[in-house]
């Protein structure tokens, strides 16, 4: 086991090492860039100097566009990654770029993590209904519905919420995370229930879009563990079909889930680019958006390799939790 | 008895008939054993499985549909994909204006002011333009052909590639192992950890930077995606392959003396086959997803080129969003229906490719 970790731990390193390596060339290669734009607008014409814009540059290690440029800002970029040093954001000046990460976080944690736990809620008990009735009425009926759910487009979605609840309807504002006529200064009741309501449509989207594959993956997994030799024992023993549900199907059929929880890793942290745009929220992902787009190179790095690393460890997660969640399974070779 | 089975043999039953000896041996002479048994080839259940379920086969018929929409109906539309309605339009605002006059009432008045426009543009649903007009004048009904056009080739065509280069690399990977196997699976790996969508904002950049305009630059896009798409498949294939080789077939394969392109192409591919098309379905629904969602974030195909993804977009101006439904619910439902389709006929496929299945 602890070889085994050892040696997943270094093939995640390597892992790393080369999505930074080709991260780094694509976002070099990236003809955006903020200090180009930031000198060009604020130097125009006589006080435009191509030799301190170069310096600026090289501060950076931004200034050799060729191969080898490239490779050593990278090294450079690595060496301090290694540190745990991300660097400073180039457009926001002065911040680190893992504040900036950290600082941003905090939304789309508690959208998502909410919406999680709902969807769990949710999906898994109907899930375990659904492959108990399996072609039954409420079968059928979910599984259109959950696929409906899955074809979805988030974007199309949230817009048509957004038009029946906030706009039609009019109970909730779309935009943002507080109302604006009110302050911190106001009581933290009040501001808290502020808050909460306008997060509500967010995780409402976030959750009614992920229920789907959860909810099929239960099925198909509780369908698996219903065919099984023991399931069959233990209704010979005769049972009661509650006793055999809850008791032996249920917590067999979480193994396979709880696995697919190390996946969601990456998206429990990095947010959700679309879903915060459309609802504005100060979250990371569209701070990621923005910041993307506006090509601060410091700031593209640190975020894409923060949800590369969440993704590795996802996938060691998912691993090792086979092992200990499923005593049968043997790690290592 | 006897009639029947002079009908059924005419000319070969007659002499062993007269010699009345067995009548099992010419019922075997007139009929194949398989007119009294009826099986089918595997080709021919997995089909007849597929068509019974009802939701394959209305996810079918929405994508030939889809498809018939998009590729015919064009030709019969009176509208071009970036021809613009002059037929002109009159705007008539009104605004409520409220004063207190010299006495102090409360006035209420109207201002009115109609405004006369070239440009037929955000029409309304009317049998010239079954679903309006945009905010530029064109047909939205017709943008929507086109754009239903783009989605779906490329789809396609994403898909195809992907599970081209795929297959390819991810049998050689299993069949070879070692060291093969090591460098490809490590370059899944990869590809894997780089977030996906950051990566198409940042070739987006690149692109329209190197003048990319029109549609150009969502091909390449869709290019980029299918370059980093292909590990998912690569590891399906690779998974597979793993099991198999380890299967008496192959040892038969190998004792046979065939050569290592044919026992990859002919005797392991197609038994991956199922999989891999089911997967491949899938992916078709997902990929229009992709290519929308690059489109609403403005990073994909630019605005005047008809895609669904560029159409729905509107919807992020609230403008459009509270006043003009029709300018983003066609292209939304368009996308839903396609992604919808495509994951009904996948999940058909799964279950008519399943031995275990029982219905």
């Amino acid at each position: 086991m602890f070889k085994y970790v050892v040696k997943r731990l270094l093939l995640a390193l390597f892992i790393l090492v080369g999505v930074s390596l080709i991260l780094y060339t694509i976002i070099r290669i990236m003809p955006v860039n903020v200090i180009v734009n930031k000198y060009n607008s604020t130097h125009q014409g006589s006080t435009y100097d191509e030799a301190e814009l170069q310096a600026i540059l090289d501060r950076y290690n931004l200034g050799d566009n060729s191969f080898w440029g490239i490779i050593y800002g990278w090294w450079k970029w690595i060496s301090a990654f290694a540190t745990g040093d991300l660097g400073v954001s180039l457009v926001s000046e002065g911040r680190n770029v893992s504040e900036l990460i950290f600082e941003n976080m905090g939304v789309s944690f508690a959208v998502s993590l909410i919406a999680l736990v709902l969807e769990l809620i949710i999906a898994i008990p109907l899930g375990i209904k659904c492959a108990c009735n399996q072609y039954g009425k409420l079968d059928y009926t979910v599984t259109v519905l959950t696929m409906i759910g899955i074809s979805f487009p988030s974007f199309f979605f949230a817009s048509i919420i957004i038009k029946i609840f906030a706009v039609d309807l009019g109970w909730f504002d779309t935009q943002g995370l507080h109302s604006g006529y009110l302050s911190p200064a106001n009581s933290g009741w009040e501001w808290f229930i502020d808050t909460a309501w306008h997060l509500v449509l967010p995780i409402f989207v976030l959750t009614i879009l992920s229920i789907g594959s959860m909810m099929r993956y239960t099925r198909t997994n509780t369908l698996e563990v219903l065919n099984a030799d023991y399931i069959r024992t233990a209704r010979a023993k005769g049972l009661s079909e509650n006793k055999v549900v809850y008791k032996h199907v249920f917590r067999n059929t979480l193994i396979p889930l709880v696995t697919t929880l190390a996946g969601v890793l990456p998206g429990l942290f990095g947010g959700s680019m679309i879903v915060e745009q459309i609802f504005a929220l100060p979250g990371i992902g569209n701070l990621a958006y923005d910041l993307t787009r506006q090509g601060d190179i410091p700031f593209i790095m640190g975020y894409d390799m923060f949800i590369a690393v969440l993704t590795v460890i996802g996938i060691l997660l998912t691993d090792i939790m086979y092992a200990i969640v499923d005593p049968r399974v043997k790690l290592g070779k | 008895m006897e009639d029947n089975k002079n009908n059924l043999i005419p000319e070969s039953g007659e002499e062993i008939v007269e010699t009345q000896t067995d009548v099992k041996f010419d019922d075997l002479h007139g009929e194949n054993l398989s007119d009294r048994v009826k099986t089918l080839s595997p080709t021919r259940t997995i089909l007849k499985r597929f068509f019974r379920s009802k939701l394959s086969v209305i996810g079918l018929v929405t994508i030939i549909l889809l498809f018939l929409i998009a590729f015919i109906g064009p030709l019969f539309s009176p509208w071009g994909e970036t021809e613009v309605d002059y037929s002109g339009k009159v705007i008539v605002n009104y605004e409520e204006t409220r004063y207190l006059d010299e006495q102090g009432n409360l006035v209420t008045g109207f201002e009115i002011t109609v405004e006369k426009n070239d440009v037929n543009s955000r029409a309304d649903c009317s049998a010239q333009h079954w679903l309006g007009t945009d905010n530029n004048g064109y047909d939205i009904l017709t943008r929507l052909m086109y754009g239903g056009r783009v989605s779906l080739t490329l789809g396609f065509l994403v898909v195809l590639l992907e599970t081209l280069i795929g297959v390819i690399l991810g049998g050689l990977a299993g069949y070879f192992g070692g060291k093969i196997d090591m460098v490809i699976m490590r370059i899944t790996d990869i590809l894997y950890c780089i977030p996906q969508l950051p990566l198409m904002l940042i070739f987006s950049a690149i692109f329209a930077e190197l003048g990319m305009v029109s549609v150009v630059r969502l091909y390449y896009m869709m290019g980029i995606l299918t370059l980093i798409g292909w590990a998912g498949i690569a590891r399906l294939v690779r998974g597979q392959i793993l099991s198999l080789r380890e299967q008496d077939f192959m040892l038969a394969a190998k004792c046979s003396g065939l050569s290592v392109k044919r026992k990859i192409f002919k005797h392991l591919i197609p038994n991956v086959l199922p999989q891999l098309i089911v997967s491949m379905t899938l992916g078709l629904g997902s990929i229009i997803l992709t290519e929308a969602t690059l489109g609403f974030l403005g990073i994909g195909a630019p605005p005047e080129a008809a895609t669904w993804g560029a159409m729905i977009s509107t919807a992020m101006d609230t403008t459009y969003l509270n006043n003009f439904p029709n300018f983003w619910v066609p292209p939304g439902v368009c996308i839903t229906l396609a992604i919808l389709a495509f994951n009904f006929v996948g999940d058909g496929l799964r279950d008519a490719f399943d031995p275990k299945m029982k219905r």
